[in-house]
C-alpha cells in the first residue's frame, strides 16, 4: 500500500480524520442519553409510546383495533 | 375546539399495496430464475437479453426499489395520514408519485433487459431514469411535507422521523452518485473514476441499504407491529437514542465494502470504526421492535402477523450485527468477494424487508377491506415454508463461502496454490447452488400463498376509497413551552427536523467524501497508465452492458493467495481513467485485473477468449458462465465511438485534441490486428464484430504497469 500512502501523505493530518469523528459523535451520543434520562421527559415517553395507539379518528377505528 | 371532518385517502394505499405484490411476484421469480442460471447455466437461454449479467440487476432493482420501494409508499401513505390526522396534502400528487414510480420500474426493467446500465450496483440506472427518479422522489417528498404542515396532530411520531430521514438522504444519495455526463441520449459515463468513483458508489450503495431498506422499514415497524400487537412502543427514550445514532453513523460505514482495495487507508478504517459501532442503534432498534411484545407472546402464537414481524426483526438484528462483523478486516478478507454477501443481504431482503412487508399487509388487507383475514391457517403455513425458504437460501450459501473462501486460500506445503485453478472451487460448492434454488422455490410458493390469501380476503370485504375521519384543528406555537424539552419542542417542528437530520447525514458525508475528492490530485501520475485506445473503450462498453463485472471483479487484494492466482495486486493510480470502475464485489469467476498481462498468471491467447466467449462449457466442462453467441454475430456499433471519447475528454481524460474524429480510424487499426492474429491461428472472424473489442478491453486489463515475471 506504498503508493496510498504516498499520496495520502500530501493530505495534511489526515490521520485526524476518524478521530475528529469519533469525537463528534460521542459527544452528540453523551448529550443525547443524558437528554433523554432526564426525570422531566419520563411522563411525556410514556404518553409517546402508545401514540401509534391512539383512536386514528375513524368512525370505525374503535372495533377494528382488537 | 373546532372539530374538522375530513377523509383518509385509502385508494393510493391500495395501489401501492398491489404494486408491492406485483413487484414482489415479479423480482423474486427473476430471482429464481438467476439462482437456477448459477446452478445450470443451461437457464441462460444463449440468449442476450436473458443471461445473468442482465438477469441479477432486473432481480436486485424489482426487489429493491420496486416490491420495497411500493411497500414503503405504502406504510407512509397508510400511517402517515393517521398519525397527523390528515389526509395526504395533494392526490394529484400521489397518483403523480404512483403512476410515476410504476413508470420507472417499467423503464429500468427494458434498459436492464436491452443492457443499458452504468454497471455501479444498485444505481445501474441511466441518466434519463436517474432524472426521472429525482422528480418522482421530489413529488413524493412535496406530498409527504405538505401532508406534515397541514397536519391535525401536533406531535411528529418516531415513525414519521425516519421517514423524513429517508426523504432526505435518498435524495442526497441519489443525486451525489448519478452525476454523470451523457454521450447518447440513454447513455453516460460517470464523473467520478477508479478509487473515487468505488468510494462514491459504496458511500451510495451502503446508504441505500441504509435509508432504503431500514429507515424507511423501522418507520413502518413503529407504526404497524404496535398496532398489530396492540401494544405500546417498549421505549420512547430508546426510539430517539437509537434514531439520531443510526442516521448519524450509518452514513459513514461505506468503505467497509472496499476493504483491502486500492482505497486509502484511513477511509477504510473510518468505514471499520463506524460499522462496528452501527451495533449499537441497530439493535436499539432490534430491541425496541422484540420488547414492544413483552407480555405479549401469546398473541404470537395465534397471529401470522406477528410471526412475520418478530422474525423479521430478529434478521435485522442477526443482519446488522452480521455486516459489522463483516467490516473486521480480518472477517472480510475471508467474506470478502464469497456467496457469504449474497447470503447476508437475503437474511437482509427475505427476513427483515420480507417478511416485515408480509407482516403489514397481513395487518392490511383485513384492516383496509373492513374485514377478516380468507385464512389464518394459510398464512402460517406462508409464515413456515417462507422461514424455512430462508434457512434454506441462506445456510447453504455460507457454508459454501467458507469452503471456498478456504479453498482459494489454500497453499500447499511447497508454497504453491492447492486449487490453482478457479473452476475446482466453484465445482466444489456447486451443490449448495442447488439447494440454494429450492430455498428460492419454499420462499416464493409461501408467497404465492399470500397473493391468494390477499385477493380472497379483499373480495369478502370492502375497501373505502375515502375513509371518514375527524380531529380537532391543530393548536401549536413555533416557541418552546415552558419546560418543554428541545427534543420534545423539535418533535414538533418538521422543517427544523428536517434541517438537523440532513446536518447529521451530511456530516458523515462530508468527512467521507471530501477528503477523497482532495485525493483526485495526489494521485501520482503513473507515465506508463495510458487511456484506453477506442477499441478497447468499446470493448469495455460491452463488458458493462453484459454485466461481466457482476461476476468477474478487477480488484487484486494484497494478499500471497490473490497475488499468486492473479498477479501483482492492484494499485489505485493505474485506475485513473476507469469512468465507471468496475472493482465488482463477488468473484463467481475469476479475477480479471490483470488478465491482459503478457506471460501473467491469467493471460489467455485471443483464440482462447473467442472459443471461450463463445461456448465456455467447451473450453471447460464445468463452466457455468453463460455463452455469448451474439457477440460474434452482432456489428460492433462505431457510431458512438467519437461522443464517447469527448465525453472522457471532458472528465480529464489525456486522448489528444481532435482525436474523437480519427479514434476509429484506430479502432480498426487495433481490430484488423486482432482479426489477423484470429485468423493465423485458425478463426476466421470479420474484424467489424463485437467480440473483437470485448478481447482487445480483456487483453488491455492490467498491462499497463505490469511488472516482466
Amino acid at each position: 500500500m506504498k503508493l496510498v500512502s504516498h499520496y495520502l501523505q500530501s493530505i495534511s493530518d489526515v490521520g485526524l480524520f476518524p478521530s475528529i469523528s469519533l469525537i463528534i459523535f460521542f459527544s452528540f451520543f453523551m448529550g443525547m442519553i443524558w437528554w433523554t434520562f432526564k426525570k422531566s421527559n419520563k411522563s411525556y415517553f410514556h404518553d409517546m409510546e402508545s401514540y401509534a395507539l391512539d383512536d386514528d379518528g375513524t368512525t370505525s377505528s374503535s372495533e377494528a383495533n382488537e | 375546539m373546532e372539530t374538522q371532518h375530513f377523509s383518509y385517502d385509502n385508494k393510493i394505499v391500495k395501489y401501492f399495496a398491489y404494486a408491492t405484490i406485483l413487484w414482489g411476484v415479479v423480482g423474486m421469480l427473476v430471482g429464481l430464475l438467476a439462482a437456477l442460471q448459477l446452478a445450470f447455466p443451461v437457464f441462460n437461454f444463449n440468449l442476450a437479453y436473458t443471461t445473468f449479467g442482465r438477469i441479477r440487476p432486473i432481480h436486485t432493482n424489482a426487489v429493491i426499489f420496486a416490491f420495497v420501494g411500493n411497500g414503503i409508499f405504502t406504510a407512509v401513505y397508510y400511517s402517515l395520514q393517521r398519525l397527523l390526522k390528515a389526509r395526504m396534502f395533494s392526490d394529484k400528487l400521489s397518483w403523480v408519485h404512483f403512476w410515476g414510480w410504476q413508470a420507472i420500474i417499467v423503464s429500468a426493467a427494458v434498459t436492464f433487459v436491452l443492457g443499458i446500465t452504468t454497471s455501479k450496483e444498485y444505481a445501474e440506472l441511466e441518466w434519463p431514469i436517474d432524472i426521472a427518479i429525482t422528480i418522482i422522489w421530489v413529488v413524493f417528498g412535496w406530498n409527504m411535507f405538505g401532508t406534515i404542515l397541514k397536519r391535525r396532530a401536533d406531535h411528529l411520531y418516531v415513525a414519521i422521523w425516519f421517514y423524513i430521514a429517508t426523504f432526505v438522504t435518498v435524495a442526497v444519495l441519489h443525486i451525489g452518485n448519478s452525476i454523470e455526463i451523457p454521450y447518447s441520449w440513454l447513455q453516460s459515463y460517470p464523473v467520478y473514476a477508479g478509487v473515487q468513483d468505488a468510494l462514491v458508489q459504496w458511500w451510495y450503495g451502503h446508504n441505500a441499504v441504509a435509508f432504503f431498506l431500514t429507515t424507511p422499514y423501522l418507520g413502518l415497524m413503529y407504526y404497524f407491529l404496535p398496532k398489530a400487537a396492540n401494544r405500546p412502543v417498549y421505549s420512547y427514550r430508546l426510539s430517539i437514542i437509537h434514531f439520531w445514532a443510526l442516521v448519524f453513523l450509518y452514513i459513514w460505514a461505506g468503505p467497509h465494502h472496499l476493504l483491502y482495495t486500492a482505497l486509502p487507508d484511513w477511509a477504510q478504517s473510518l468505514g471499520v470504526v463506524f460499522s462496528i459501532m452501527l451495533i449499537a442503534p441497530s439493535w436499539g432498534g432490534m430491541f425496541n421492535g422484540l420488547l414492544t411484545l413483552r407480555g405479549a407472546w401469546d398473541k404470537v402464537r395465534d397471529s401470522a402477523t406477528l410471526k412475520f414481524m418478530v422474525v423479521a426483526v430478529t434478521c435485522y438484528g442477526m443482519s446488522t450485527f452480521e455486516g459489522p462483523m463483516m467490516s473486521l478486516k480480518w472477517v472480510n478478507s475471508l467474506t470478502h468477494y464469497t456467496d457469504w454477501n449474497i447470503a447476508h443481504v437475503h437474511i437482509g431482503a427475505m427476513g427483515w424487508n420480507g417478511f416485515l412487508t408480509f407482516g403489514m399487509l397481513y395487518y392490511l388487507f383485513p384492516k383496509m377491506w373492513k374485514t377478516k383475514l380468507y385464512s389464518e391457517k394459510l398464512a402460517n403455513a406462508h409464515f413456515w415454508i417462507g422461514t424455512l425458504g430462508i434457512i434454506f437460501y441462506a445456510l447453504p450459501l455460507y457454508w459454501g463461502a467458507i469452503v471456498q473462501t478456504l479453498m482459494w486460500k489454500e497453499f500447499t506445503p511447497d508454497g504453491l496454490l492447492a486449487y490453482p485453478n478457479f473452476l475446482e472451487t466453484i465445482t466444489q460448492i456447486l451443490p449448495m447452488y442447488h439447494v440454494r434454488v429450492l430455498g428460492g422455490v419454499f420462499y416464493f410458493v409461501g408467497l404465492f400463498l399470500m397473493v391468494y390469501n390477499l385477493l380472497k380476503t379483499a373480495a369478502s370485504g370492502k375497501c373505502a376509497d375515502n375513509e371518514e375521519a375527524s380531529a380537532p384543528a391543530l393548536v401549536t406555537s413555533p416557541k418552546r413551552a415552558k419546560g418543554e424539552g428541545w427534543h420534545r419542542w423539535l418533535e414538533r417542528r418538521p422543517v427544523q427536523f428536517m434541517v438537523l437530520a440532513t446536518v447529521a447525514i451530511l456530516i458523515g458525508g462530508a468527512f467521507e467524501v471530501i477528503p477523497t475528492y482532495l485525493v483526485k490530485s495526489n494521485i501520482p501520475t503513473i507515465e506508463s497508465v495510458k487511456p484506453y485506445t477506442p477499441l478497447e473503450l468499446e470493448g469495455r462498453d460491452i463488458y458493462i452492458r453484459e454485466g461481466c463485472n457482476t461476476c468477474h471483479t478487477q480488484m487484486i487484494r494484497p494478499f500471497r493467495s490473490e497475488t499468486e492466482r492473479y498477479g501483482d495486486y492492484s494499485k489505485a493510480g493505474e485506475l485513473v481513467y476507469n469512468h465507471p470502475h468496475l472493482w465488482g464485489s463477488k468473484r463467481t469467476g475469476p479475477d480479471l485485473a490483470r488478465s491482459g498481462v503478457p506471460g501473467g498468471k491469467m493471460y489467455k491467447t485471443n483464440v482462447w477468449h473467442f472459443n471461450h466467449l463463445l461456448d465456455p462449457q467447451k473450453m471447460n466442462k464445468q463452466s457455468i458462465m453463460p455463452a455469448y453467441p451474439w457477440l460474434i454475430k452482432d456489428q460492433l456499433k462505431t457510431s458512438n465511438t467519437g461522443a464517447k471519447i469527448r465525453a472522457m475528454t471532458s472528465l480529464g481524460v489525456p486522448y489528444p485534441e481532435g482525436y474523437d474524429q480519427i479514434a476509429n480510424d484506430d479502432l480498426k487499426k487495433q481490430a484488423d490486428e486482432i482479426a489477423a492474429d484470429l485468423k493465423k491461428n485458425g478463426v476466421e472472424v470479420a474484424s467489424e464484430k463485437e467480440i473483437i473489442a470485448v478481447i482487445a478491453y480483456l487483453q488491455r486489463l492490467g498491462r499497463d504497469i505490469s511488472v516482466k515475471e
